[in-house]
C-alpha cells in the first residue's frame, strides 16, 4: 500500500436486485488531495460515496481508514470517523433554524438537566458560520426556509466542515452554484487541503474538476475506469473515458448564421414585471429562434420563465402570441398549454415529473386531452403507443413503461420532462436549466434535441446558467441582471466570447 | 421594518379572527357576550382542550395520528376519581398522568412493534381502552364528588394551564426531543442521517401526548364531575374538536409559535361557540359554522404554512 495513502475501498461491491451498481470498486485517497469523481448518471459515483459515508451498506469488499478497517451502518459512523458529506438531496430540515440544522444530533453538548441552552447554539452556531465564510451574511437564528437553495447547500456544506472531518465529499452539491459561491467554496477547499483534509469532489461540470482536482477517477457501468492527473489531461480525455466512445470536442450547434425567420414573431413580450421577480422585461421571440436567456442564479430569470408559463403572478406588462392574435392576461398553464407553451421547471424533481408515477403517465401528461376519446375516456391504446414512441425518440433508458421515474437516473428523469412537451408538440418551448445536473451524453443529447426542435421551426426560450450552453445554443443572447434584461444583444453571428458577456451578468 | 412587519403579522394572526368574532357577537349578543365575566369564562373553558391538543401537536407535527385522546381523557378520567377518592388531590393529579404515560407507553410500544400505520394503529387500540372503561366502571358512569372540584376554579385552573403550557413549550422548543419531534416531521431521512434516534423519538411523542391527554382527563373531570365508559369508537367524539383546535393553531403557527396558537386557536373556538349560544343557534347550524371557521382559517392563512403543507 502506499504509504500516503490513508483511506482505500478494496473489491467494493452493491446490487440493487438485478442491476449491479459498483463492481469490485478499489479506490484509494491520499491525505490533503482534492480528487475528482466523474461519470455518467447512473456509473455508480454516488453510490460509492454513499457506501464510504454509511448512507448505504456495501455487499461485498472492504475499506480500510488510517490502516484500520472501517466498516459504516450508518452516517453517524462515518461523522465518527470524521467522514462528512453533502449530497444532492436537501440535507436540511426546513422549519428549523440553521442552528438546530447545524448541532442535529449533537444537541446534548448543550443541554443540561434534559433543557437546551438555546443562545449558547445560536452564539456558537453563528461563531462557526463567520469562521468559515467570513461574511455576517447568515444569522444562525433565522429558519433554513428563508434562504435560497443555493444558500442551504452552503450551510450543509458549513455543517459537515465543523465537524472538522479528514475526508469531505461533495456530491454534485456545487453544480447550480453561482460564479462568486464557487469561488468562495475552491478557496475553502483549498484551506481545508493545506490542513490535510481530503476532498472528493463528485460534479458534472469537467472544465471545474480539471482545473481545481489534484486527480480524477472516472467511473463507468459500475466500475472504475481509469484514475488520471488533472493538469495532464483535457476535456475530450475525460469525456471519451466516460462515456466509452469518442464524442464531438464541440457537442453544440456548429452554424453562426443564427438563421431563424426573423420576419415572424412568435412570442411577444413587452414591460412584463412581476413584484421581487422582475421588471420592464421586453423582448420578442422568432420562430425557429433559440433565445438565450442568461445571468446569475437569482437574478430573476427562472422566475421570468414561470411567469411567461402562468406560474407566476404578473403585475405589469403584457404577454402576446402575435400568429394565434392571442394576449396572454392572467393565464394559467392550462392557458399556456393550450396555445402550445411548454416549460421545463430548472428543479426537475419537484416540479417537472412526478416521481412516484410511471414514465407512461409522465409522458402522457400534458397531452392526455388528445388521447381521449368519447366522453372522457383515456384511450390506453394510445397512451401506450405514444410513451413508447417517445422512449424509443428520446432513447429513455427504462426497463418498462410503467416504471415509476424514482427509479430512473438523473439524465433520463430529464429526458422524461423534456419529452412530454414534444409529444405536446409545442411550438413554443420555455427550458429552465435543461442540462443542469446531467452528464455529457445526455448533455449532448439533448443539445442534438434542440437542434432538431430548432429546424422544425419550433421556438426555445433557453434560461441557463451555463455561458457555454447559451453561447453554444442560442441565436441571440439576453442578460438579466437584478431582474432586468440589459440592452445588450449577443447576437450568434458575432459570435460573442464569454469573458464579454461576463462583463454584462456581474 | 421587517422586525415591525413581523410583530404586526403576529398581532394579526393572534387577534384578527378572535377580534372579528367579538364584533360580530358583540353586535348580535348584546352585553350578554360583552361581558367580562363571560371572557373570563371562556378563557376558564379553553383550559382543559388546550393541554389535550398541546399533546396532540406533538404527534401530529411527527406526522403520525393518534386517535386515543378521547378515550385517554375517559380513562384519566376513571383512574383520578378512583385514586382522589383514595388520595385526595395528589391521587387526583397522579391518576390522570399515570393514566396517560402507560397509555402513552401502550401506544408508542405497539406502534414501534407493529409498525402499522398511526391512524390504524391507534383506531385498533381505542376500541380495546374502551372496552377497558367499561370494565373498570363496571359499564356505569363515575362521579368525582363535588369536594374535589377545587382544580375548576380560579386561580388553580388557570396555574394549571399556565403551567401546562410552559412545560409543552418548553418541551417542544427547547430540548431534544421537542427538536427532533420537529425534525422527524419534516424528513424521516435527515433526521435520520443526522443522529436522530427515531424509535424513541416517536415513542416519546406518542407518550407525551398521552400524559397531556391525561392531565386533560383531570380538568375535564373537575369540570363535569361525571365521566361514562364509551364503546364503539364513541370516543372519537371527544377527539375531534381537540383536531380542530389543532389544525386551527397550525394554520397560524407560522406567525406564531404553535404552542402559543394552540392556547390562541381553542380561546377562539371558545368565543365562537360561546357567542353562537348566546344568539341562540340551533347546534347543528353551529356544527356548520364551526367547520367553516377552521376553513376559513386554514385558506387565509399564509400562503405555505404549515398548515398547508400538513392538512391535505
Amino acid at each position: 500500500m502506499d504509504e500516503s495513502v490513508f483511506f482505500q475501498t478494496l473489491n467494493i461491491s452493491k446490487n440493487y436486485g438485478p442491476v449491479r451498481a459498483l463492481i469490485d470498486v478499489s479506490f484509494s485517497l491520499r491525505k490533503g488531495e482534492v480528487r475528482g469523481l466523474v461519470g455518467e448518471n447512473g456509473s455508480g459515483k454516488s453510490t460509492l460515496a454513499s457506501i464510504i459515508s454509511g448512507i448505504i451498506l456495501k455487499d461485498h469488499g472492504t475499506m480500510m481508514k488510517d490502516g484500520k478497517e472501517y466498516n459504516p451502518k450508518h452516517i453517524q459512523n462515518a461523522y465518527e470517523n470524521k467522514i462528512g458529506i453533502v449530497t444532492q438531496e436537501s440535507g436540511l430540515i426546513e422549519d428549523l433554524s440553521i442552528t438546530a440544522n447545524l448541532f442535529l444530533g449533537r444537541e446534548k453538548e448543550f443541554a443540561s438537566a434534559g433543557f437546551l441552552n438555546i443562545r449558547k447554539m445560536n452564539e456558537d452556531a453563528n461563531k462557526i458560520i463567520f469562521k468559515i465564510l467570513k461574511t455576517k451574511k447568515m444569522l444562525a437564528e433565522d429558519k433554513v426556509k428563508n434562504y435560497s437553495f443555493e444558500e442551504r447547500k452552503i450551510i450543509e456544506i458549513i455543517k459537515a466542515l465543523y465537524l472538522n472531518p479528514e475526508i469531505l465529499i461533495l456530491d454534485e452539491t456545487t453544480d447550480a452554484f453561482s460564479r462568486d459561491n464557487k469561488k468562495m467554496l475552491w478557496e475553502i477547499i483549498e484551506k481545508i487541503k493545506k490542513k490535510g483534509v481530503s476532498v472528493l469532489y463528485i460534479s458534472h461540470t469537467i472544465s471545474e474538476v480539471l482545473d481545481n482536482t489534484d486527480r480524477i477517477t472516472i467511473m463507468r457501468d459500475g466500475k472504475i475506469i481509469d484514475t488520471i492527473d488533472s493538469h495532464s489531461h483535457t476535456e475530450d480525455d475525460l469525456k471519451k473515458m466516460m462515456v466509452g466512445r469518442e464524442l464531438k470536442s464541440n457537442y453544440y450547434r456548429e452554424d453562426y448564421q443564427g438563421s431563424f425567420n426573423k420576419e415572424k414573431i412568435v412570442l411577444k413580450i413587452e414591460n412584463l414585471s412581476s413584484k421581487n421577480a422582475f421588471s420592464n422585461v421586453s423582448f420578442s421571440l422568432h420562430e425557429g429562434e433559440i433565445l438565450g436567456i442568461g445571468g446569475l442564479s437569482g437574478c430573476g430569470m427562472s422566475k421570468l420563465g414561470k411567469a411567461i408559463f402562468g406560474l407566476l403572478k404578473i403585475d405589469a406588462g403584457t404577454i402576446y402570441l402575435p400568429i394565434k392574435n392571442k394576449l396572454l392576461k392572467n393565464h394559467t398553464p392550462v392557458d399556456s398549454i393550450t396555445q402550445g407553451i411548454g416549460y421545463l421547471p430548472k428543479d426537475r424533481d419537484s416540479e417537472g415529473i412526478m416521481l412516484l408515477a410511471s414514465v407512461k403517465d409522465n409522458i402522457n401528461l400534458v397531452s392526455l386531452d388528445r388521447i381521449q376519446r368519447g366522453f372522457a375516456f383515456i384511450n390506453s391504446k394510445d397512451e401506450i403507443s405514444v410513451a413508447k414512441n417517445a422512449i424509443k425518440e428520446l432513447q429513455i433508458k427504462t426497463p418498462n413503461i410503467d416504471q415509476f421515474c424514482i427509479g430512473l437516473s438523473g439524465g433520463n428523469r430529464q429526458k422524461v420532462s423534456l419529452v412530454k412537451w414534444l409529444v405536446r408538440e409545442s411550438e413554443i418551448l420555455i427550458l429552465d436549466c435543461p442540462t443542469r445536473g446531467v452528464d455529457v451524453g445526455v448533455k449532448a443529447y439533448i443539445y442534438i434535441i434542440l437542434e432538431k426542435l430548432r429546424l422544425q421551426k419550433k421556438s426555445i426560450i433557453l434560461i441557463s446558467e451555463e455561458l457555454p450552453e447559451l453561447i453554444g445554443m442560442g441565436d441571440r443572447i439576453l442578460i438579466m441582471k437584478d431582474g432586468i434584461i440589459g440592452s445588450k444583444v449577443f447576437k450568434r453571428e458575432e459570435k460573442p466570447r464569454e469573458e464579454e458577456i461576463i462583463n454584462y451578468m456581474i | 421594518m421587517q422586525i415591525k412587519n413581523k410583530y404586526l403579522s403576529m398581532i394579526y394572526s393572534i387577534c384578527g379572527v378572535p377580534v372579528l368574532l367579538i364584533i360580530f357577537f358583540t353586535i348580535f349578543g348584546g352585553s350578554r357576550f360583552f361581558s367580562l365575566n363571560n371572557f373570563f369564562n371562556i378563557i376558564q373553558q379553553s383550559v382543559a382542550p388546550s393541554l389535550v391538543v398541546w399533546g396532540i401537536c406533538f404527534v401530529m407535527i411527527m406526522n403520525s395520528y393518534d386517535m386515543s385522546p378521547g378515550v385517554t381523557i375517559i380513562l384519566a378520567s376513571m383512574i383520578s376519581t378512583i385514586m382522589a377518592i383514595k388520595y385526595g388531590y395528589v391521587g387526583l393529579i397522579f391518576g390522570g398522568v399515570m393514566t396517560g404515560m402507560i397509555i402513552g407507553t401502550l401506544n408508542g410500544f405497539c406502534f414501534l412493534l407493529f409498525k402499522v400505520p398511526s391512524v390504524i394503529l391507534t383506531i385498533g387500540l381505542v376500541m380495546i381502552y374502551e372496552i377497558l372503561s367499561c370494565m373498570i366502571s363496571n359499564g356505569r358512569g363515575i362521579y368525582l364528588p363535588d369536594t374535589f372540584g377545587r382544580l375548576s376554579y380560579v386561580p388553580y385552573n388557570l396555574i394549571l394551564w399556565i403551567i401546562g403550557g410552559t412545560i409543552a413549550y418548553f418541551l417542544y422548543n427547547r430540548t431534544i426531543i421537542g427538536l427532533h419531534i420537529q425534525t422527524l416531521g419534516s424528513s424521516e431521512k435527515i433526521a435520520k442521517n443526522g443522529g436522530v434516534d427515531l424509535n424513541k423519538t416517536k415513542f416519546m411523542g406518542f407518550l407525551i401526548c398521552a400524559v397531556f391527554g391525561g392531565l386533560g382527563g383531570v380538568m375535564y373531570q373537575s369540570y363535569g364531575h361525571f365521566v361514562q365508559p364509551q364503546i364503539g369508537l364513541t370516543s372519537l367524539v371527544l377527539l375531534f374538536p381537540a383536531l380542530t383546535g389543532f389544525f386551527y393553531a397550525l394554520a397560524i403557527s407560522k406567525k406564531v409559535n404553535i404552542i402559543i396558537a394552540v392556547a390562541v386557536g381553542q380561546i377562539t373556538l371558545n368565543l365562537l361557540m360561546n357567542g353562537l349560544i348566546i344568539i341562540k343557534l340551533p347546534t347543528t347550524i353551529q356544527q356548520i359554522v364551526m367547520g367553516g371557521l377552521l376553513i376559513f382559517v386554514v385558506a387565509i392563512g399564509p400562503r405555505g404554512s404549515n398548515a398547508g403543507d400538513i392538512i391535505k
